[in-house]
C-alpha cells in the first residue's frame, strides 16, 4: 500500500471512530451535534439580540448569529480539539509508528463534519426566515477553503509543540476565546469604532466572516479582495506549521 | 530486505521541558541555588549490527538496557542522535497492541483503526475480518464494545489483526508475552510461519526458550552497550553472568521474617563440582549441599527446604521432613543438614540454590527463604540436547534404514 493511500485510510479511520464514539453512551447520540451549536445560538440571541441589539446588517439576529456560529464552530472546534491531538494520543504516539500527522488532520475533519451539520441546519433557519441565498452563495466554499487552511496551519503549530510545552494548549485555549471576541461573530463589523478599524481588520477572520455573510445573506457589498489577507496568512501559517510539525515529528516519541 | 545499524547512539532528555523552564534557562543561574539535575542519558551508546535478509535476530536484555529504544529507532519512529540505520522493504512494528483501542466501540470497529494503524488497507481488513476474529477465538465478541473485553482479550484481538500483515520486515515488541497458553501456541506458529515465508524478524523478548527455538543471532544489551552479539544461547549465558553479578553485590538476600525463624542460616556449603564460589558440576558426580544452621530458640519440629532456580523457574523443590527428617535443637545448638543430589539431572546452565526455613513440618509457607544462598553451574556435551532438565534417554531405530 502505497503511503498516500495508508495516510488516508488512517485519516479516514480516525475520523471515524471519533464520530462514532463521541456519541456512544449518550441518551440523545447524534441529536448533540444539532444541540450544541442550538443552545450556544440561543445564548447569543438572549445576550447580544435582546439585551444588547448588537447591530446585524439589516437581517434577522438569529440568522445573523447563527452564520457566524457554523463558521466559529469549526474554527473554534479544530484548534482546540487539534492543538491537543499529538498528546491526547499519546501511548500511541510513543509506541506505534505511523504518519502522525493524521491526528491533527482527524481533528479538524470532525470539527468540518460538525459544523457542516450546524450548517445544514442554517439552510433550515434561512427557509424558515423566508431568506433565499444569493447567486454568489457558493462563496462559502472557498471561504471554508480559506478557513480550513488557516485553521490547519495553527493546528498542526500548536499540536507539535504541546508535546513539549503544555503551556501551548493552555495558551491556545485562552487565545481562542479572545479571538472569538475579536472576530464578528455575534455582533456586525459596523460596531467597531473607526479608530480601532485598522487593527481590528488584521484579525484575519473578519474578512472572512463578513464575506460569507455578505454572500449567503446578502448584508453589503461582494469584495473578493478581501480574501486576500486571509488567505495570505493562511499559507504563511500553512507553510510554517508543516515544517514545523515535520521538524519536531521524529521526537514525539520520546517526548510524549 | 535486511537492516543494518552501524554505530548508533541515542540520547533522551530526561527533563521535560516547560515555557518557564526553558526562559530561566535563558537567566543566569543565582549563586546558591543547587545545580542542574542531569538532563539527558545515553539509552543507547555505538550500538552496530546488522540483520541479514529473511533470518531473525533477538535483542536480549535487562529491562532499561536500551532494546526497545533500538526498535523504536529502526522503525524510524525517533531519530538516533548519532550513526545511521537503514532498512530495506516494508517494514511493520508490533509494539502496543490494541492502543488504539476505544472502549465504547465495538471489536469490529475498532479493528478497521488498529488494521489501518499497522498498514492494513480496508479492503484488506473487510477480507480478513473473520480470520481475525478467528485467531483471536473471539468470535462471539465481534460487535461487543472492546471495554467489556479482559485485558488479555484486547491483546489477543490485536496480535490477531498484526498477525494478518504481510511485512518485509517485523520487529516484535514482546507482543504476546500476554495470552493463555494456547493462544501463545498460535502466536509462535504464526511467528514460524513468517519466518518460513523469509519475513526479517527482529523480536525483543526475555523468554530464553522462545528466543534460542526462533532466532538466529542474537544481541545483548546492558545500559545501552552492546555486550555479547552471536548464537541465542551465547548471548543468554552472557546475560546470567550480567544478572549473576548484580546479585553477586546483593548477596544476602533474606526474605520473610528473619526475626521470628527459628533457624539462623549459618552459610551453604557445595560439594562435588570444582570448587570455588560457583562450582562447576556435571550430572554423574551430583552435587552435595551442606547446610550449616543454627538454633535461635528451643526448638522441635522445624523443617527446611532446598530449591533449584534457573532464572525465576524454580525447577525443583525438597524440604526435608518429607523424608522423615524435622529439626529439634536447643537455642544456640549449631547443627549441620546434608542434601545429596545424585545423578543431577539439569541441563547445561548456571544455576542457584534457595534455603528455606519452615517453623512447623506442616506450614505451608515458609518463615524465612535465603534466595541465592548458593550458585552452581552444570557443564554438560551440547549433544545431551536443550532445555530446562536432563532426562535419560536412549533413542534406537527400530525399523528401516536398510540402505
Amino acid at each position: 500500500m502505497s503511503s498516500l493511500s495508508r495516510f488516508r485510510d488512517l485519516l479516514y479511520q480516525l475520523i471515524l471512530r471519533d464520530l462514532k464514539s463521541r456519541y456512544k453512551q449518550t441518551f440523545f447520540g447524534a441529536l448533540w451535534v444539532f444541540g450544541r451549536p442550538l443552545v450556544e445560538l440561543g445564548a447569543y440571541i438572549l445576550v447580544f439580540g435582546a439585551f444588547l441589539h448588537a447591530p446585524s446588517d439589516g437581517v434577522p439576529y438569529p440568522l445573523f448569529a447563527f452564520s457566524g456560529v457554523v463558521l466559529w464552530s469549526f474554527v473554534a472546534g479544530a484548534i482546540s480539539r487539534g492543538s491537543r491531538a499529538v498528546m491526547s494520543e499519546r501511548g500511541l504516539v510513543a509506541h506505534a509508528p505511523f504518519p502522525k500527522a493524521t491526528l491533527p488532520l482527524a481533528a479538524i475533519g470532525g470539527a468540518l463534519i460538525d459544523s457542516l451539520l450546524a450548517a445544514i441546519m442554517l439552510a433550515l433557519l434561512m427557509i424558515v426566515q423566508h431568506v433565499t441565498p444569493g447567486a454568489s452563495a457558493w462563496l462559502v466554499i472557498p471561504v471554508f477553503c480559506i478557513l480550513g487552511i488557516l485553521v490547519t496551519g495553527i493546528v498542526l503549530i500548536a499540536s507539535a509543540l504541546n508535546v513539549f510545552y503544555r503551556d501551548v494548549s493552555q495558551l491556545v485555549d485562552v487565545g481562542v476565546r479572545v479571538w472569538l471576541l475579536l472576530t464578528p461573530v455575534a455582533y456586525a463589523k459596523s460596531v467597531v469604532p473607526t479608530q480601532f478599524k485598522t487593527l481590528y481588520d488584521l484579525n484575519p477572520l473578519v474578512g472572512v466572516f463578513d464575506l460569507s455573510r455578505a454572500a449567503l445573506l446578502g448584508t453589503g457589498s461582494l469584495d473578493l479582495s478581501v480574501l486576500w489577507y486571509p488567505l495570505a496568512v493562511g499559507i504563511g501559517l500553512l507553510v510554517l506549521g508543516a515544517w514545523v510539525f515535520r521538524m519536531t515529528e521524529p521526537y514525539f516519541a520520546e517526548s510524549v | 530486505m535486511g537492516i543494518a545499524v552501524s554505530g548508533v547512539w541515542k540520547r533522551y532528555r530526561l527533563r521535560s521541558r516547560s515555557l518557564k523552564e526553558a526562559l530561566s534557562s535563558l537567566m543566569p543561574r543565582r549563586r546558591g541555588s543547587p545545580p542542574p539535575r542531569p538532563k539527558s542519558m545515553w539509552a543507547l551508546e555505538d550500538v552496530s549490527f546488522t540483520v541479514e535478509p529473511s533470518s531473525t535476530f533477538a535483542l536480549v536484555g535487562a529491562n532499561g538496557s536500551g532494546k526497545s529504544t533500538m526498535l523504536k529507532v529502526i522503525a524510524g519512529m525517533m531519530n538516533a542522535t548519532r550513526g545511521s540505520v537503514r532498512v530495506n522493504g516494508r517494514l511493520s512494528l508490533l509494539s502496543f497492541l490494541g492502543g488504539s483501542f476505544h472502549g465504547d466501540l465495538t471489536g469490529r470497529e475498532n479493528v478497521f483503526l488498529e488494521g489501518a494503524l499497522l498498514g492494513l488497507s480496508r479492503r484488506e481488513l473487510r477480507a480478513k475480518l473473520d480470520a481475525i476474529f478467528a485467531f483471536a477465538e473471539l468470535e462471539r465478541f465481534v460487535d461487543v464494545p472492546v471495554k467489556f473485553y479482559s485485558a488479555g482479550m484486547a491483546l489477543r484481538l490485536g496480535f490477531a489483526i498484526a498477525a494478518h500483515l504481510e511485512p518485509e520486515v517485523l520487529l516484535i515488541d514482546e507482543a504476546f508475552a500476554v495470552g493463555d497458553t494456547a493462544f501463545r501456541d498460535r502466536c509462535l506458529g504464526r511467528m514460524l510461519a513468517f519466518k518460513a515465508a523469509g519475513t526479517t524478524m527482529v523480536l525483543v523478548s526475555h523468554e530464553r526458550y522462545l528466543v534460542e527455538q526462533l532466532c538466529d543471532t542474537a544481541l545483548l544489551l546492558d545500559h545501552g552497550r552492546v555486550v555479547a552479539l552471536g548464537r541465542p544461547d551465547e548471548a543468554f549465558s552472557a546475560y546470567e553472568r550480567i544478572i549473576e553479578a548484580e546479585e553477586a553485590d546483593n548477596p544476602d538476600d533474606r526474605e520473610g521474617e528473619p526475626a521470628r525463624s527459628p533457624l539462623d542460616i549459618e552459610s551453604v556449603e557445595l560439594e562435588g563440582g570444582s570448587g570455588g564460589p560457583e562450582p562447576l558440576c556435571s550430572p554423574e558426580g551430583g552435587l552435595v549441599a551442606r547446610l550449616h544452621l543454627r538454633a535461635r530458640r528451643d526448638i522441635s519440629g522445624v523443617s527446611v527446604g532446598v530449591q533449584i532456580a534457573r532464572e525465576w523457574h524454580v525447577l525443583h523443590g525438597t524440604r526435608c521432613n518429607r523424608q522423615g527428617i524435622e529439626l529439634s535443637a536447643q537455642a544456640g545448638e549449631r547443627l549441620t543438614l546434608e542434601l545429596a543430589y545424585k545423578p543431577l539431572a539439569l541441563a547445561r546452565g548456571s544455576y542457584a540454590m534457595h534455603v528455606l526455613v519452615y517453623d512447623h513440618r506442616l506450614q505451608v509457607s515458609p518463615t524465612v527463604v535465603w534466595k541465592r544462598a548458593a550458585r552452581f553451574r552444570v557443564a554438560l556435551p551440547e549433544s545431551e540436547g536443550i532445555g530446562l532438565v536432563r532426562l535419560s534417554h536412549t533413542w534406537r531405530l527400530k525399523n528401516g534404514g536398510s540402505r
